[in-house]
């Protein structure tokens, strides 16, 4: 264990918050102060240390109980088992890590339409998600939803389809500007014919399979789907390409380039290990640093996970699907094989007020239990109790003012507590992560 | 909120020895009846004789007990029931449950008013003849109103004024309050419109014109309980019962319902009549209204045929159907509503492709004669994978029209469908569709069946379906799964199953007749908990611990239950005159 | 008009419970800012329908004058006796009454044989194309009233130049490159919850402009603040009833909406709207006049009630689907997938009556009515003269003259 901290001295709770948000999904006053206390070192080791799940804690989500619910067919089921997942908090960082590649390798329900499919897609990116990049990759090359998702069953000698090896390239391995060309999806489609699903397994139909070799970023030497990926792999785009994606992910959307350089160079020195990648992310300074606080724009999911999470809210894991829906991001139905585009995209004014809403009706009408989340407090200590556990980075006068306002004129404490909850939580600081 | 005491009075009991009330519907005809005092605007009369025993046993009475000892409900209570009894007691000065029985002894009515804001209650009570009870028991209640400010005495002045020998008002601008009408009839009203009205239709008596029929007809004067609806005024009030009404316009609700429940959908008025007995609750509906033209079509005629088969003692269900979905198809363009059709249209091409093109969905749609039976019972797999969630199987027996032609188009129409099934199915990866026959005593029976799934993957719910089809004498038999096709068959083989045939014409046996087994269907809901909590929790979003109570409070309600039996009759030529009958037969625990 | 009296006007008007439709002809872009251009094509108003899955244009407006067309549908086609005659070559469905009679009054306009080249009948490619008006490369991220809407919110950034109504997401057409135009989910418009009522006072001083804010946060407080002021506006203008009775269905509720927001004043310049089921393989006739009565009731509604509120010179609307059907009918008494169709367009800047060649059956495209006019000129003259915008195609595409 390191006890040198990466932040210099102090290790304050906007900074243990930053920490608890961006790896995890946040936390609540208990989690924060417990972190403030015991360090960033400590903290880190225990998120980057807690990624599986402990199935005796909700056993209804696993294992053979959990089969026979998938029987029904019913997306919902799933959706709610990974919210519940999520809001358990037993695995954040792992959550955390899912939810990227679910929006990475972008795959929805909405043709595959077969939930068996998808919950195994989840649990790939779950096992997976945090180990060799390499491994993940060809894994999902050969998952059935994802072979459902881009046609590979169409993917044939004569008349190839090039639906997959195109988004290998644009999306998965190297990036849209990955130095690619036209040509060399059109080889890669036909290294990846004969690739499709018989009875909710990959098989590799040979006699579909397009024998011939393939050339790939000028050269040859490519007969199958594996060499292929392979060659992907190999591209010198594909470690800035995954790099990029972490650190947009971990630290801000625009990272600059030396830093994706220097952790690209890092992943793949390191067995392309994405847990130990994050790691060196989240220990480097650019992590803490200004300019990464509060860069990003939090994802309908996350900000509705993080809501429930840091005020001990006890919602249904099924009502928090829905809103994030609502607000834009429904689990298994991504919009398209691009993903969400996410950034700004997540808010315009029909989903601005999808977020105020939910959460108003959240704080004020149904779920926020005011004193469970920010403690006991008069109205004048209201703002600072409900600051201290949602916008712990702090608030300006402008709008301390209005809470102030906001909280002399409720008709109670407890209304106080409620009314400053429901500005905090509409304030467009607070949908920034 | 004046709606408080209405409720105070209306809970509640004690014990006087007092004769039993009248049944609602069996008072009716008499010059007292509670329902004269019914506002003419009212859209709802809900009349009860039922509520004598629950306030005179209290929380005492086995079915209050039963309901306060399943898990979670005492906690899903703001407040122990003790404890509002306690508050109440202290309010009043006296036991809440016998104040309300001694206002309500001899019935109590309540009356619903439409307006823009919701529904306002009126509410009638007549109390025990005991006097000096019911002074005791009104002056506890008016006393406990005045002493927290919900109400004050009305001059008697005014009272006169009014008609009535006493009155309260509640508190605040605009509210109505208590007006006792004679010695132990009492009127609570939300609104002074709707209490003048109720007091001026005291005064002239009688019963609204279009609830006689149903108070006449219902549970031939025995109610226990009785609700009444003027559906025209909820119509014309803007309600949202855009569903409802378009219910007979819908292809669905028709082949789903059957004519005569799809058709309380834009009925005028509807009543429902409860009988609560010690081992039977029956529940009268009753429609009635405008009639529809041409709709007639989707009824029987007077003459029927008998019913295939009769109900075997392992069948879950068994049902007698009535679906004339070939005068549906033959008359879609005025039976069915503009915005069904092209659903409509849709799902008669699907069969198209099945069968080979539209002209063939309708000639097979037509081909089978209306009257189904129909019979659910559960599977032995083992030919067939065991499901995951195993379901029972449903089996259709109808006559085929004109066998000769439609014998060779049904079992086409079977073939091909499973065929073009299993070429989707196939291009999706998914496991293969085979199809095969088996000959029993000659016949043909043709079934379908899944590809087994590879070793350890999962049995998906598509096993539950292994479907089979095969026309014997004339009489086609289609079902979920092929054993059940196949045993049907040997039944009507058998011959020994067809129902005698009455010498004479009987009385009607109903259009349509659903009986269910309760304990075989109990059974299956108790083998399914866990599922069935862990899908409540998952897809509807409840706590683990709600789903798990609701289900057993379900499981623990359907155990009480031996049979259920549903018949429906009726017609809607020359006017709408529509009845339903449900029977829940009870068994001891 | 000068902008800097609208807004206090608007406010006290809304304060006093006046009807705001007197004041929607008065101030028919309430919603302006400074620096914004003062031509006279700012009150113009696009209005999109999509009628998805692929309508049948042959039956929709159907070429009675030719023995082909009841060759090639022997059970599908309109007797000559049925249609609603525009003359004596083609007639609307017999559905299309209330369109029929907008002809009459010189406020619909047919242009024939409009479709993309690239012959592509796949759904979603023909979607795509329609979208980007791009027929050849691969799909772009923008789409070309996403452009039209970039161009309105460079003028006005506070703006909100384009609104989708109805569905849960906006389609490819809507998205721009920095203009991310919302979606009204339901015909009611966009709404504040109940509840927050209770905060009303301060969730607009919250969303404040404050200097020196980084860039997420300042991007977020502005759509904060346009979202606030969008469902105050919106809600107001709703209230109002429409002088018009519109039908009871999910097309009729969404075009009240928007005839309710052009009527209002709230300042949006382009709709989209969609309405699917048009893919008729099967038991076309049925399916097909539904949903065509639908789109009637709808649309008739619709222009009747801007014509009330004489703004039907100032509202073009586009009706346009992927592609059109076959000309031949297939076994199932329905029609595939196929090439070129009629676009319809409404209002009253448009010159009425048919433009382009009405298709001869008798010389088809590989058995489709061909492409005659590329749909990229169709979009051109609705960007470019009808809102004095840039173009999104780059290529310079003729087709008959809509406007002028």
């Amino acid at each position: 264990m390191r006890h040198t901290s990466t932040a210099g001295a102090s290790f304050d709770a906007a900074d243990a918050h930053h920490v608890l948000r961006r790896v995890g999904f946040g936390a609540d006053a208990d989690r924060v102060e417990r972190a403030v206390d015991e360090g960033l070192d400590a903290t880190l080791d225990q998120l980057l240390g807690a990624t599986s799940h402990d199935p005796a804690e909700t056993p209804h989500l696993f294992g053979d109980g959990f089969d026979r619910i998938l029987s029904l067919g019913d997306l919902t089921a799933l959706q709610s088992r990974w919210m519940a997942l999520l809001l358990g908090n037993g695995a954040p960082l792992l959550e955390r890590v899912t939810l990227m590649w679910h929006d990475h390798f972008a795959t929805s329900n909405a043709k595959v339409g077969d939930v068996r499919l998808m919950h195994r897609q989840n649990e790939l990116l779950r096992d997976r998600g945090l180990g060799d990049f390499r491994a993940l990759l060809h894994a999902m090359a050969k998952d059935p939803a994802m072979l459902v998702w881009l046609d590979g069953n169409q993917n044939r000698v004569g008349s190839p389809n090039e639906n997959f090896a195109r988004e290998v390239m644009e999306l998965f391995g190297l990036g849209i500007e990955g130095g690619y060309t036209e040509g060399d999806i059109q080889e890669a489609a036909r290294a990846f014919s004969g690739w499709g699903v018989q009875g909710r397994k990959f098989v590799f139909r040979e006699e579909h399979h397009d024998r011939g070799e393939k050339r790939l970023f000028g050269r040859g030497g490519v007969r199958s789907g594996e060499d292929a990926i392979d060659r992907v792999l190999a591209h010198p785009a594909c470690p800035r390409w995954i790099a990029r994606r972490l650190l947009e992910e971990f630290v801000s959307p625009e990272p600059e380039a030396e830093l994706v350089a220097r952790h690209a160079r890092a992943l793949a020195a390191d067995d392309w290990h994405v847990g130990r990648a994050i790691e060196r992310i989240v220990r480097d300074p650019a992590f803490l640093a200004p300019s990464a606080r509060r860069a990003r724009i939090a994802g309908p999911v996350e900000l509705v996970a993080r809501t429930l999470i840091s005020t001990r809210a006890d919602v249904a894991p099924l009502d928090a699907v829905r809103a994030a829906g609502v607000m834009g991001q429904t689990l298994f139905l991504p919009p398209s094989v691009k993903g969400w585009d996410g950034g700004r995209t997540w808010i315009d004014p029909g989903t601005w007020l999808a977020r105020h809403n939910w959460l108003t009706e959240f704080a004020l009408a149904d779920g926020l239990d005011g004193s469970a989340a920010f403690g006991r407090t008069d109205r004048a200590g209201a703002p600072d109790a409900v600051a201290r556990v949602l916008l712990p980075d702090g608030i300006d006068d402008e709008m301390r003012a209005s809470l102030e306002r906001a909280a002399r004129s409720a008709h109670s404490d407890g209304h106080a507590v409620h009314r400053v909850a429901a500005l905090v939580l509409t304030s467009p600081e607070y949908h920034l992560a | 909120m004046p709606i408080r005491p209405a409720l105070l009075a209306a809970l509640a009991a004690a014990p006087a020895l007092a004769a039993p009330p009248q049944s609602p519907t069996s008072a009716s005809g008499t010059p007292d009846a509670l329902v004269r005092f019914a506002p003419d605007s009212a859209a709802v009369w809900i009349e009860s004789r039922a509520h004598g025993p629950l306030l005179e046993e209290g929380l005492e009475h086995p079915a209050v007990s039963a309901l306060l000892e399943l898990p979670g409900v005492r906690e899903s209570l703001d407040n122990p029931p003790e404890d509002v009894l306690l508050a109440g007691w202290s309010l009043l000065g006296a036991d809440p449950l016998e104040v309300a029985h001694d206002l309500t002894a001899d019935g109590v009515g309540v009356a619903f008013v439409l307006s823009r804001r919701g529904p306002r209650p009126v509410l009638v009570a007549r109390g025990t003849s005991d006097e000096d009870a019911y002074e005791d028991a009104l002056e506890a209640v008016t006393h406990a109103l005045v002493n927290i400010q919900l109400a004050k005495p009305v001059s008697a002045k005014r009272c006169k004024g009014l008609g009535v020998l006493e009155a309260w008002s509640f508190t605040g601008t605009r509210r109505a309050g208590l007006a006792r009408v004679d010695e132990r009839t009492l009127i609570v009203a939300q609104d002074p419109a709707d209490l003048e009205d109720a007091l001026e239709h005291g005064r002239r008596g009688g019963i609204p014109k279009d609830m006689v029929r149903h108070l006449q007809a219902a549970a031939h004067g025995e109610a226990d309980v009785f609700a009444w609806f003027d559906l025209d005024r909820f119509y014309e009030s803007g309600s949202d019962l855009d569903e409802f009404s378009a219910m007979p316009w819908d292809p669905g609700a028709q082949i789903f319902l059957g004519p005569v429940l799809s058709h309380f959908g834009g009925a005028s008025e509807a009543s429902v009549a409860l009988r609560l007995g010690g081992n039977a609750w029956t529940a009268e509906l009753l429609g009635t209204g405008r009639a529809r033209k041409g709709a007639d079509v989707l009824f029987p005629d007077e003459e029927r045929a008998d019913a295939l088969l009769q109900k075997l003692p392992s069948d879950l269900a068994y049902l007698e159907l009535h679906r004339d979905v070939g005068a549906l198809l033959a008359n879609r363009t005025d039976l069915v509503g503009a915005r069904k059709l092209p659903g409509l249209a849709e799902a008669v091409g699907n069969i198209g492709l099945l069968a080979g093109g539209p002209d063939a969905a309708d000639a097979l749609i037509a081909a089978l004669e209306p009257d189904w039976t129909v019979l659910v019972h559960p599977i032995e797999f083992g030919e067939t994978p065991t499901p995951d969630v195993p379901l029972p199987a449903l089996t259709l027996v109808a006559r085929l029209a004109d066998p000769e032609k439609n014998e060779a188009r049904f079992l086409q129409a079977f073939q091909s469908g499973a065929a073009l099934i299993g070429a989707d199915r196939a291009q999706k990866g998914e496991p293969n569709v085979l199809l095969g026959v088996e000959m029993m005593s000659g016949i043909p029976v043709y079934k379908a069946t899944l590809d087994p799934p590879g070793e350890g993957a999962a049995v998906d719910l598509a096993y539950n379906l292994s479907p089979g089809c095969c026309v014997i004498d004339g009489v086609a038999v289609l079902g979920t799964h092929y054993r059940a096709v196949r045993s049907a068959a040997e039944r009507l083989r058998g011959g020994h199953d067809h129902a005698p045939k009455p010498a004479a014409p009987g009385p009607r046996r109903g259009i349509d007749r659903v009986a269910i087994d309760g304990p075989a269907f109990t059974e299956l809901l108790a083998q399914n908990r866990e599922l069935l909590t862990t899908r409540a929790v998952l897809v509807e979003g409840k706590p683990r611990d709600r789903a798990e109570a609701e289900f057993d409070l379900v499981l623990a309600l359907a155990k009480r239950i031996g049979r259920i039996e549903l018949t429906t009759d009726g017609t809607v030529r020359p006017a709408r005159n529509l009845s339903a009958r449900l029977t829940v037969e009870l068994v001891d625990r | 008009m000068k902008h800097g009296s609208q807004g206090p006007t608007r406010r006290s008007i809304l304060v006093n419970g006046v009807r705001l439709s007197a004041l929607g002809a008065l101030a028919p872009h309430a919603f302006t800012g400074p620096g914004r251009g003062d031509g006279a094509q700012d009150d113009r108003v696009l209005v999109v329908l999509q009628l998805t899955g692929g309508n049948d244009g042959l039956n929709t407006v159907a070429p009675h004058g030719q023995d082909a067309y009841y060759r090639l549908r022997p059970t599908l086609a309109h007797a000559p006796k049925s249609v609603h005659r525009l003359d004596e070559q083609v007639g609307l469905h017999p559905g299309l009454g209330r369109l029929a009679g907008l002809a009459k009054d010189g406020l619909l306009t047919v242009v024939h044989g409009v479709g993309h080249p690239a012959g592509d009948r796949s759904h979603f490619r023909s979607l795509e194309i329609w979208h980007t008006a791009e027929p050849y490369a691969p799909v772009g991220r923008v789409g070309w009233l996403g452009n039209l809407a970039d161009q309105l919110l460079a003028r006005d950034p506070g703006s909100l130049p384009a609104l989708s109504v109805g569905g849960r997401s906006s389609s490819l057409s809507m998205r721009g490159a920095r203009a991310t135009p919302p979606v009204v989910p339901d015909d009611r418009g966009f709404k504040l919850s109940h509840v927050s009522r209770q905060i009303g006072k301060e969730r607009g001083r919250i969303a404040q402009a404050r200097a020196g804010a980084p860039s997420e946060l300042d991007f977020m407080r502005r759509t904060a603040r346009i979202a606030y002021d969008a469902a105050e506006r919106m809600s107001a203008i709703t209230a109002q009833e429409p002088a018009v009775e519109y039908p009871n269905t999910s097309l009729g509720k969404e075009l009240r909406l928007v005839a309710q927001l052009v009527r209002g004043g709230f300042g949006t310049r382009i709709f989209h709207v969609s309405f699917g089921g048009f893919d008729t393989h099967a038991s076309q006739e049925s399916v097909h006049g539904a949903l065509l009565g639908r789109v009637d009731a709808a649309l008739g509604a619709f222009q009747r009630d801007l014509v009330a509120a004489g703004l039907h010179e100032r509202v073009t609307t586009l009706v346009f689907s992927e592609f059109g059907r076959r000309a031949r009918e297939n076994g199932s008494r329905g029609t595939d997938h196929g090439k070129g169709a009629p676009v319809l367009l409404l209002g009253g800047a448009l010159p009425g009556g048919q433009l382009g060649r009405v298709p001869d059956l008798a010389r088809l495209d590989d058995g489709d009515v061909p492409v005659d006019v590329d749909f990229r000129g169709v979009y051109r003259q609705l960007e470019e003269d009808w809102l004095g915008l840039k173009s999104f195609s780059k290529q310079r595409i003729d087709a008959p003259r809509l406007f002028g």
